[in-house]
């Protein structure tokens, strides 16, 4: 299990993320930007619409995924 | 996998998820959803299908997700909400949005085997890959999808088959539950076959049963399965702590024999059915 922050993933917060694999932290943050973001959080809605934008820029947004990736493998384990 | 061929893909995958949720930003979240789910998957050798399975069940998710919230929520979009349909259709038709609102009127299952298959033109078989149903199921789902949009209200002749079908299948739960394989055989058509989901053949099961001794002699002795709907079909399931492992949908013959049975077992897609827990004769 490896942990990622909401600032390592993009965003603006310390909010902890854990998981055993990359898709899984990343996943989590999604749904920490968008659950911020409805509940009127403003410091959130740039990381949101990045995070949103990166499937309708998927060449530009998988470099971005990947670099992710390489962070978590990276990170020691918990 | 670079992302190219998900670009090229993009927008026929915004417009099929935008049909059938009726909704851009719930469209954005799929497609999110669904280039994440490509991002950590190996080699595909058919992408475009791929994608569009993935999507297609994403939908019936998020469709299942928001009609169950609807009910919770009354005022939140959803099938059969307490909305004024006719004058919903009159707004829609000012704003160019009239199929959305009519599809509203549809459960999940029924609306995405329309637009696929009549909005999209894609065949039943494949859509039935997508659903991970059989093409028989999609046909009727379509179907009955195009009977509701017509306004065709159900028939008393329609009402009686429906009720008399409940009681066939839950004589054969019944049935199944006590070993009583002649009443079995009497309630299966000479043609009947059981299709398995590929997990199901993983658990043990073969891929098809084929003639009323080979499907009665996998349901006979077998318990533990539940009568429920499944998309509003005729089904059983096993339910493990509250979660369905395992969906039968029942098809029946115009003789009122049951023709066709499905086996489901693929988590994906039972998270996708709307398996709802009836009352039946069939209980020990």
């Amino acid at each position: 299990m490896k942990t990622m922050t909401c600032g390592q993933l993009g965003g603006p917060c310390d909010a902890r993320h854990q998981g055993t694999t990359a898709d899984e932290v990343i996943k989590a943050q999604d749904r920490h930007l968008k659950e911020t973001v409805a509940g009127g959080d403003a410091t959130h809605e740039r990381a949101l619409k990045e995070m949103r934008g990166r499937w309708k820029n998927p060449i530009k947004g998988m470099g971005w995924y990947r670099q992710a990736k390489r962070d978590f493998a990276a990170l020691p384990e918990d | 996998m670079d992302g190219t061929e998900f670009d090229i893909e993009r927008p026929r995958l915004m417009a099929l998820a935008t049909r059938i949720l009726g909704s851009d930003a719930d469209a954005d979240d799929v497609l999110q959803e669904a280039w994440l789910r490509l991002s950590g998957t190996g080699t595909i050798d058919d992408l475009p299908a791929w994608l569009t399975t993935v999507v297609t069940r994403l939908c019936l998710d998020h469709l299942r997700r928001r009609r169950t919230r609807s009910a919770i929520e009354p005022g939140l979009p959803g099938e059969h909400g307490a909305v004024d349909l006719e004058a919903d259709v009159l707004l829609a038709e000012r704003t160019g949005d009239a199929l959305h609102v009519v599809l509203e009127a549809l459960a999940p299952a029924e609306r995405a085997a329309f637009v696929l298959h009549d909005v999209f033109g894609y065949p039943f078989d494949e859509i039935a890959t997508m659903m991970g149903r059989s093409a028989a199921a999609v046909r009727q789902m379509a179907s009955r999808a195009r009977r509701k949009l017509q306004g065709s209200p159900e028939t008393p002749a329609s009402v009686a088959t429906r009720v008399e079908n409940e009681r066939i299948v839950d004589a054969f739960l019944t049935a199944a539950r006590g070993g009583d394989l002649a009443t079995l055989l009497s309630l299966l058509a000479p043609d009947v076959i059981m299709r398995a989901d590929p997990v199901g053949q993983s658990m043990g099961t073969e891929p098809t049963y084929e003639g009323p001794e080979a499907v009665a002699g996998r349901f006979n002795g077998s318990r533990g399965a539940l009568p429920v709907t499944i998309d509003g079909e005729l089904g059983a399931a096993w339910i493990q702590a509250g979660s369905p492992r395992v969906a039968f949908v029942f098809h029946l013959d115009e003789t009122g024999r049951i023709n066709e049975v499905e086996l489901i077992a693929d988590p994906d897609v039972l998270a996708t059915l709307d398996i709802v827990r009836v009352r039946g004769a069939s209980k020990d």
